[in-house]
C-alpha cells in the first residue's frame, strides 16, 4: 500500500500540471474572442488566481505523497 | 438502588445541556447559511435595481458580487475568523460572525437602489455581500468546533451533525421566505419592492440567535488549554507552516472537502439550476420539489453521522462520492425525460388572444401572445413571448423575450422529487459525518483555523463554481450540428473532482471512530 501511496504522488504531481496548462490555455482563448462579455472576463480574471495555487497544493500534496509523509498516518491518527 | 437513580439523572441533565448547545450553535449557523443563500436566490431582483445590464461597469460589479463573495471571501473569512477563534475563543467569535452576517443582510434588504442613489448603490451592496462571504467564511468552522468539543467522543458524528442540517435547513427557510413573501405580495409588487422583505425579516431571527449564544458558555476543551497556557501564539503560521499540519490541510482538502463541496452543490444548486434552467420547470414548481427532497432527506445527516461513530466517517463519505460519479448522468437524463416539451407528443394546444399595451409617455407598444400544450405524459407547457414595438422607427427594433414555464403532472413530480431526493442523500453521506472527521484531524490549539479553510476552499471553490463550470462545459459542447449541445456535459466537472478526492480519500485517509480529543 505505502508503494501505491508513493506511485500515485507522482499522478497527483502531473494531473495539477495538467489542470495549469489547461486552465492558462482556455483562459487565453476565451478572452482573446472578440466581444468577450464581463462575465466572462470576470469568470477567468477570477479562476486563475484562485485554481493555480489549489493545483500548487495539489502538486505538494503529491510531493509528501513521493516523500512517504503520509505512509505512517493511520498509525499517527490513532495514537 | 439510589447511585444509579442518581447517575441516569446526572446523564440525563448532561443530555439535555448538550441539546441546549447543539441547538443554541445550530440556530445561528443556520440563519447564517439563510442570509448567504437569499442574496444567491434573489440576485436576479438585486441585479435589475442594483446592477442594470446597461452599464458595463454595473454588470462587472454584479459579477463580481457572485463570484468574489461565493468563493474567494470565504476562505479568507475562515483564515481572519478562525486564528481569532484559536486565540480568544470559539464563542465571542462566532458570536462576532453571526452580528457580521445579521447586519449585512439586514443593510441589503434596506438600500436606496441604482436609480435613487446612483453608483453608490452597488458598491455598498457588493461590499455588503462581501462581509457576509466573510462572515460565513468564519461561522462554520466554529459552530462545527464549538459543538464537537463538547460532544462525547463515541458520539461526536452524531451531534455535529445536527450542525450539518443547517446549511441544508438554511436552504430550505430560504425558500419558504422566498415563496410565501413572493405569495403574499405578488409578482409585481415582489419584483418592485417585495424582495426586500427576506432580508429584512432576517434581523429578527439574528437578534434571537445573538440572544441566545450570548448565554453559551466557552468551549471546555478551549477553556482547557487556555488556562493550562497551551493556546497557539500564531495559530496560522503553526497550521500552515508546519509540516506535520499543512500535510493534513492538503489530505483534508483533496481527499474529503472538495469531494464533499462538489456533490453538495450538485445534489441541490446544480439540480435546482438545471431544473430551472434547462428542464424550464415553473419556478415554485422547482422550490417545492426541493422543500419536499429535503424535508425528507434532512434526517439522514443525523443517520449517517451516527452511523459514522460506529463503522468511521471515512468509507461512508467516500460510498456518497461514488454514487455521485455511478449515477449523476442517469438521473439528470431522467430529469430531462420527466420535463421533455420539444419531443413529447402533445394531446391539445391553447392560444390566448394577443395583449397589446401601449406606452403613453413613449408611444412604445407591447404585445403579449400566450400560448401553451398538454402532452401526453401529463405535463403542460406555457409560452410567453413578449414583443416591444419602438415608435422611433430609427431605433433597432428590440429581440422578442421569450419565458416558457413546463408544469409537472403529479406523477412526473413526484418522480422529480425522487430523483432530487437521491442527491440529497448522497449530500448526507458525504457531509453527515465531515464535521466530526475534519475536527478529529486537528488538535484543538489550532482546530478552528486549520479546518475552516479547507472547508470553505472545498465548500466555497470546487463546490460553489459547480454550477459555473457546468454552464461553461455546456456551452462549449456545442457544435453547428447539435446546437444546444450535450445538456449533461456539466456533470463531468462534480463528476472528475469527485473521482479524483475517491481516489485520494481510498488511499490516504484514516479511518477509525470515538477518537480520542486531543488538546493539544
Amino acid at each position: 500500500m505505502d508503494i501505491i501511496k508513493k506511485a500515485s504522488g507522482v499522478l497527483w504531481i502531473i494531473l495539477s500540471g495538467l489542470a495549469i496548462w489547461f486552465l492558462f490555455t482556455r483562459a487565453i482563448h476565451e478572452l482573446s474572442l472578440p466581444d468577450v462579455k464581463p462575465d466572462k472576463k470576470i469568470f477567468w480574471y477570477s479562476i486563475l488566481p484562485v485554481y493555480v495555487p489549489l493545483m500548487a497544493g495539489l502538486a505538494l500534496f503529491g510531493w509528501y505523497a513521493i516523500k512517504g509523509e503520509y505512509n505512517k498516518l493511520a498509525e499517527e491518527y490513532n495514537s | 438502588m439510589q447511585n444509579n437513580s442518581t447517575s441516569v439523572h446526572g446523564e440525563k441533565k448532561a443530555g439535555w445541556a448538550l441539546m441546549s448547545v447543539i441547538m443554541a450553535s445550530s440556530v445561528g449557523t443556520l440563519i447564517e447559511w439563510y442570509d448567504f443563500y437569499i442574496y444567491g436566490t434573489l440576485a436576479p431582483y438585486i441585479a435589475k435595481q442594483f446592477f442594470p445590464a446597461t452599464n458595463e461597469t454595473l454588470s462587472y460589479l454584479g459579477a463580481l458580487g457572485t463570484f468574489a463573495a461565493g468563493f474567494i471571501v470565504r476562505p479568507f473569512g475562515a483564515l481572519f475568523f478562525g486564528r481569532l477563534g484559536d486565540l480568544i475563543g470559539r464563542k465571542y467569535t462566532f458570536l462576532v460572525t453571526l452580528l457580521l452576517m445579521g447586519l449585512s443582510t439586514f443593510c441589503i434588504g434596506l438600500i436606496p437602489d441604482y436609480n435613487s442613489i446612483g453608483m453608490a448603490a452597488p458598491i455598498i451592496i457588493l461590499l455588503l455581500r462581501l462581509l457576509q462571504g466573510l462572515a460565513l467564511g468564519g461561522e462554520y468552522g466554529g459552530a462545527a468546533t464549538y459543538v464537537a468539543e463538547h460532544s462525547p467522543d463515541h458520539r461526536r458524528g452524531y451531534y455535529t451533525g445536527y450542525i450539518q442540517t443547517t446549511a441544508t435547513i438554511g436552504l430550505l427557510l430560504s425558500i419558504v421566505v422566498i415563496l410565501g413573501s413572493k405569495s403574499y405580495f405578488g409578482d409585481a409588487n415582489f419584483e418592485a419592492y417585495g424582495w426586500r422583505a427576506p432580508f429584512i425579516i432576517s434581523a429578527i431571527m439574528i437578534i434571537i440567535s445573538v440572544y441566545i449564544r450570548m448565554k453559551m458558555a466557552e468551549s471546555p476543551l478551549f477553556s482547557k488549554i487556555k488556562h493550562s497556557g497551551k493556546l497557539s501564539s500564531n495559530p496560522l503560521k503553526e497550521s500552515f507552516a508546519k509540516k506535520e499540519n499543512l500535510k493534513m490541510v492538503l489530505l483534508a482538502l483533496f481527499g474529503a472537502v472538495a469531494g464533499q463541496g462538489v456533490i453538495w452543490y450538485t445534489g441541490q444548486f446544480y439540480a435546482m439550476s438545471f431544473m430551472d434552467t434547462v428542464c424550464k420547470i415553473e419556478f415554485n414548481t422547482v422550490r417545492y420539489i426541493l422543500a419536499a427532497a429535503i424535508i425528507v432527506g434532512t434526517p439522514f445527516f443525523l443517520v449517517f453521522g451516527h452511523l459514522s461513530d460506529k463503522i468511521g466517517r471515512k468509507w461512508i463519505m467516500l460510498a456518497g462520492m461514488l454514487l455521485g460519479i455511478l449515477t449523476y448522468r442517469p438521473i439528470y437524463s431522467k430529469m430531462l425525460e420527466l420535463a421533455d416539451y420539444k419531443k413529447a407528443e402533445a394531446t391539445s394546444s391553447w392560444e390566448l388572444p394577443k395583449e397589446v399595451k401601449v406606452d403613453a409617455a413613449t408611444g412604445d407598444s407591447t404585445i403579449i401572445a400566450k400560448y401553451g400544450k398538454v402532452f401526453v405524459n401529463g405535463n403542460t407547457y406555457e409560452e410567453v413571448k413578449t414583443t416591444k414595438i419602438l415608435a422611433d422607427k430609427s431605433k433597432p427594433a428590440a429581440t422578442p423575450e421569450v419565458k416558457t414555464k413546463v408544469y409537472l403532472s403529479s406523477s412526473n413530480w413526484m418522480m422529480m422529487a425522487f430523483l432530487v431526493f437521491l442527491q440529497i442523500i448522497y449530500v448526507t453521506m458525504v457531509y453527515g459525518p465531515i464535521a466530526a472527521f475534519l475536527v478529529e484531524l486537528f488538535p484543538t490549539r489550532i482546530r478552528y483555523t486549520s479546518m475552516s479553510l479547507p472547508y470553505h476552499i472545498g465548500n466555497g471553490i470546487f463546490g460553489g463554481l459547480v454550477p459555473y463550470i457546468a454552464t461553461f462545459l455546456v456551452s462549449n459542447s456545442k457544435t453547428k450540428e447539435n446546437p444546444s449541445g450535450d445538456l449533461l456535459a456539466g456533470l463531468f466537472y462534480p463528476m472528475l473532482i469527485a473521482g479524483v478526492c475517491l481516489v485520494i480519500g481510498a488511499l490516504f485517509l484514516p479511518s477509525r471512530t470515538d477518537k480520542k480529543d486531543h488538546e493539544d
